[in-house]
């Protein structure tokens, strides 16, 4: 027999001696655990009990109440037999038992079963936040076929169990006053119509330069008919004028990624897979916007068209009717060396594929060209064609232009001949371009042996304060190139070198080939008037020396601002500006794809200066979001939505231009084309029903949807009636941040005072000073409201603050304290500020008395 | 011409006069009387009240300011032969039709708030213009200015303008009197015994 080695028994250490004290107390977590258990056994017993037992009478109430204990989470600090004694003698509402897991299955059936039995058309539920279980209970309401008129919860949990946990009296008194603050909600609410709205589909895509094309090409492929407007007679906007881009140096447009007919995964640029014969896809050249509005999911772009005069499917592209063109020598491009004609091919693997003829440059009589072509594509009889497109989704690409830099006469460009922009240089440098690839300077025609190029100019400075973003990569670009062509000097003159991410390699190779860099901005250029030779004056801010550099041609990286289309599509349509001039995004965090006008996206250089790869994605991702559209082809809405009560219009026109969505549309008559004769009606498939309209009505014809001013008097009233606590705060909360951060402090158990009693608005611009002298009249001794720090209806922050300031003058007028009005900001981090506002405010109330 | 003045209780205007009622309230509540106030600008572009100033030269006292004002704050006395053009700083909504509808350019809204004035209502006059009185009855048929304008931009049509030395009803008279002569025997009425029928 082996000998068992004995185990050695531990010495009684100190180390010991903890462990067992720590042993001793583990038996106490697990009683702690035990009643919970037990009690989870005992309410499932029960609701199954209610199931079974309950046959729920009709009583001919209309509002039926539902209380949550949430496993005794709930019942711990408020007594929920004073509550329904005090629900039980109401007239019109019907209080059912109490459950305890309303969000669970059980006593989901419960509710669902009860509600059809008793008939009651609206439904109010004592429970947690309604901001996370508001979906769980329309869930099941939409699987059993319910629709209560209106549906209410109140939350006594975060908003009132949990944070007054010391103080349950307080709880009780301030769960009661807001069940009587929402039960008067719900009596004065109002019946929420559904329409069927029927989607149009297909899309519109204003714009044909690179980002214009990938989105139409996305739309094309998905299935959605698309329509693409551009300016000019060819697609491709500055990158087909561009030979070689980053990052990889070689020609742009190679944006069709899938030749549909093979169903196999391709890189083609536009020559050859012939974007302009895809079935989806209908490309309108020489087209300008006259109008754009509507709705989304009906959307009315109004075009006029040009003419180019050739048929583009019988074009063979022969050349016959340029070469007895009588008009020639036009430049395209300002320095150009090739010219062109009357009748032209924009280049040669131009799309749409065909010439175009610029008919004011005719000869009266001239017949030539159309009697000269083989295949009569030519008739110069065209006439302009005006039409207009019913789009479901519309996509603005407009893109952007280089600055034209006269306006610094310090650097001649336009007076100097031999000073050029980045554009120009990237046409010269194209290798099929009017000088095949080789810099040249432009009064004498001879390759340019020493240029400097100019970073910032327009950029960063008085012009324009933003960074443009891709100058100085395409600098790097071009001097690498002139490097490998011609073996010139180059010269770079920066102030900060933005070669980010994976582009650093351009700079490297620039330094490793020997391109100059001087850190400093020129502060002139000079021109020998004899040689038109250019010499630029720097100070090297490294070697801390005045320079002044012979050059040869000088290049101007100038700013990136928007385009000319840019411009004037905002001035026919309601799309907003940013402060730069380019097309405002919705909300720059995560959504820059969509703009202040619901329904229409943006793609490309249109909203800010962007790099190629950066614009096809934003092309891409803007595609996406109009295909969603566009694919829910009937929606029906729940028309939520303020209305205008005619009879009480004034025609002051403030609702209009309040409303943050352009919700409100005003009928202008003939007659009267600036001010409204008749009054303005609301958009139902726009309007978001935050209320800022009706805050600013002067009769209040106005009114948002269920918060109009009868329903919100009478919640103030509700809230402050027969209520012992004291002092009593009302608290105006917005419910989209403003709530969540009083949510967000009851989710961390954090206490304050019962005297907050929150009422939610839409809006924190909702609130006027009507609704807080409304609270004063009534009884409140202190009123707070809060708001988001980035208003999700655009401009609720300083309309509430705004408010807020006149409210404190004339209460300082009248006699009442400042000191009793208050607001915060907050977004959901920071809801420690609600929480030490809540707690400051009430203590300066209560000193103030009553 | 008819006076352009529409009255407070005319137009109805709830909240405007909610909010007046209960500040009027608080401040009885409270006991004590109104005290110095400031102006209170707002940093914000806001559509609540404001004043407006009117510029001397340029407006002629045509009127169109009153006609659009939505609420009736902007309102038009005509008293003999001074015409007054006024502003109620209670309700005016900053609306800025005035402005919009002037075509001299003349009416200017800043939008303020001064709440000795708002609470009060009173009306501050802004422009004093001279009217036209008629020659035959002595009414005023049109702010002088307003005439002078009338009459500079019909004579660049070509246009002499004549009969604007009698009011609209005087007008009509001689219309009827120079087709009609006999109207005078049945409606005993007299008719410019200095002038001549024709």
């Amino acid at each position: 027999m082996k000998a068992k080695k004995k185990l050695k028994k531990p010495k009684k250490t100190k180390k010991t001696r903890v462990k067992k004290a720590v042993l001793l107390k583990k038996p106490a977590k697990k009683t702690v655990k035990k009643p919970v258990k037990e009690f989870l056994k005992k309410a499932v017993k029960e609701s199954a009990k209610e199931v079974v037992k309950e046959e729920v009478k009709e009583t001919g109430k209309e509002i039926g109440i539902f209380l949550c204990s949430c496993a005794e989470e709930i019942s711990k600090t408020i007594d929920f037999k004073s509550l329904t004694n005090s629900l039980q003698s109401l007239k019109d509402a019907e209080t059912a038992p109490l459950c305890h897991l309303l969000c669970q299955e059980k006593d989901l059936d419960f509710l669902t079963t009860t509600i059809e039995k008793g008939k009651f058309k609206k439904v109010i539920i004592g429970a947690c936040s309604p901001q996370n279980i508001s979906k769980v209970f329309e869930k099941s309401f939409r699987e059993k076929n319910l629709s209560p008129d209106c549906f209410e919860i109140v939350n006594i949990r975060e908003g009132c169990a949990w944070v007054h946990e010391n103080d349950s009296s307080g709880a009780l008194n301030k769960a009661k006053a807001l069940f009587t603050s929402v039960l008067e909600k719900v009596r004065n609410s109002e019946i929420i119509s559904t329409r069927k709205v029927l989607v149009e589909s297909s899309a519109v895509v204003i714009g044909g330069g690179i980002a214009g094309i990938a989105a139409s090409f996305e739309l094309a492929e998905a299935g959605v008919k698309t329509y693409l407007l551009e300016k000019k007679p060819y697609i491709g906007g500055i990158a087909a004028k561009i030979g070689r881009v980053i990052p990889t140096d070689d020609c742009a447009l190679c944006t069709a990624f899938l030749d549909s007919n093979n169903l196999e995964i391709c890189r083609k640029c536009l020559y050859r897979s012939r974007i302009d014969t895809l079935e989806n896809l209908t490309i309108i050249t020489q087209a300008e916007v006259k109008k754009l509005n509507g709705s989304p999911g009906d959307f009315s772009v109004s075009y006029e068209a040009l003419p180019r005069y050739v048929d583009t499917k019988k074009c063979i592209l022969c050349k016959k009717c340029e070469d007895v063109c009588p008009v020639g020598d036009i430049k395209e491009f300002p320095y150009s060396t090739n010219s062109r004609k009357a009748i032209y091919l924009p280049s040669p693997q131009a799309i749409p594929r065909g010439y175009v003829v610029e008919r004011e440059l005719c000869p009266p009589e001239c017949r030539k060209c159309e009697e000269i072509c083989p295949t009569r594509a030519i008739d110069l009889s065209q006439a302009k064609e005006a039409k207009e497109i019913k789009a479901g989704a519309a996509i603005v690409a407009t893109g952007m232009e280089m600055f034209d830099a006269s306006p610094l006469k310090e650097y001649g460009f336009g007076r100097y001949a031999n000073v050029i922009n980045q554009v120009e240089l990237a046409r010269m440098l194209d290798p099929d371009g009017p000088t095949l690839g080789i810099p040249v300077i432009p009064s004498t025609g001879k390759p340019a042996k020493k240029i400097v190029m100019i970073q910032c100019v327009g950029s960063r400075d008085k012009y324009h304060e933003y960074c443009s973003e891709i100058c100085c990569i395409f600098a790097l670009k071009h001097a690498n190139l002139i490097k490998d062509t011609t073996g010139a000097e180059v010269t770079i003159c920066y102030i900060d070198l933005r070669s980010h991410g994976n582009f650093e390699k351009y700079y490297t190779e620039a330094r490793e080939k020997w391109v100059n860099f001087i850190k400093g901005r020129p502060s002139e250029i000079a021109e020998d008037p004899l040689t038109k030779e250019l010499y630029v004056s720097v100070e090297d801010s490294l070697l801390n020396q005045d320079l002044k550099v012979p050059a040869d041609l000088v290049v101007l990286s100038s700013a990136l601002i928007p385009s000319q289309g840019t411009c004037e599509l905002s001035k026919v349509s309601n799309l907003n500006l940013n402060q730069y001039g380019f097309i405002k995004e919705y909300y720059g965090k995560n959504r820059s794809n969509e703009t202040e006008s619901i329904g229409v996206y943006v793609a490309g250089g249109s909203s800010g200066p962007k790099n190629i790869p950066v614009s096809i994605a934003h092309a891409g991702a803007a595609a996406a979001k109009a295909i969603t559209a566009i694919k829910k082809q009937e929606a029906l809405r729940k028309l939520k939505t303020a209305k205008v009560n005619d009879d009480l219009c004034i025609k002051c026109e403030i609702c209009i231009k309040v409303c943050p969505v352009h919700a409100v549309e005003g009928i202008f008559a003939d007659e009267s084309p600036i001010l409204l004769t008749k009054p303005p009606k609301v958009n139902e498939l726009v309007c978001v029903n935050c209320g800022q309209c009706s805050a600013y009505c002067p009769t209040g014809a106005i009114q948002a949807k269920n918060y109009n001013r009868e329903s919100l008097f009478a919640q103030i009233e509700g809230i402050l009636k027969n209520n012992p606590i004291s002092p009593k705060i009302v608290t105006f909360l917005c419910l989209e941040c403003a709530y969540a951060a009083m949510d967000l402090v009851g989710l961390q158990r954090l206490n304050y005072p019962a005297s907050i009693l929150p009422i939610g608005v839409p809006c924190a611009g909702k609130v006027s000073m009507l609704d807080i002298f409304k609270s004063f009249e009534l009884g409140a001794d202190g009123v707070l409201v809060g708001g988001c720090q980035t208003c999700h209806f655009k401009n609720g922050k300083e309309l509430m603050t705004t408010q807020v300031e006149f409210a404190k003058s004339i209460m300082e007028m009248i006699g009442i304290d400042k000191e009793r009005l208050d607001f915060f900001i907050t977004a959901i981090a920071d809801n420690r500020k609600f929480l030490d506002k809540a707690k400051n405010m009430t203590e300066r109330v209560k000193k103030l008395g009553s | 011409m008819d006076t352009v003045v529409k009255k407070f209780g005319e137009i109805n205007l709830e909240n405007r006069k909610l909010l007046l009622e209960l500040i009027k309230k608080l401040s009885a509540a409270k006991g004590e009387g109104l005290k110095e106030g400031h102006l209170i600008k707002p940093k914000q572009e806001i559509f609540f009240t404001g004043r407006v100033t009117i510029d001397d030269e340029k407006c002629i006292a045509c009127g169109a300011c009153a006609e659009t004002c939505p609420t009736g704050a902007i309102s038009i006395k005509d008293e003999e032969n001074i015409r007054t053009i006024s502003h109620c700083h209670q309700i005016c909504v900053a609306c800025k039709r005035c402005e919009a509808s002037c075509d001299d350019k003349a009416i200017k809204v800043e939008v303020e708030l001064d709440v000795k004035d708002f609470l009060s209502g009173n009306l501050q006059k802004k422009k004093r213009a001279e009217l036209k009185l008629c020659k035959e009855c002595k009414k005023p048929v049109g702010p002088i200015a307003s005439i002078a304008k009338i009459e500079e931009k019909l004579k660049k049509e070509g246009i002499e303008l004549t009969e604007m030395e009698y009011c609209q009803k005087c007008r009509k008279w001689r219309t009827a009197y120079e087709s009609v002569p006999r109207l005078a025997i049945y409606l005993q009425r007299s008719y410019g015994e200095n002038e001549k029928v024709p």
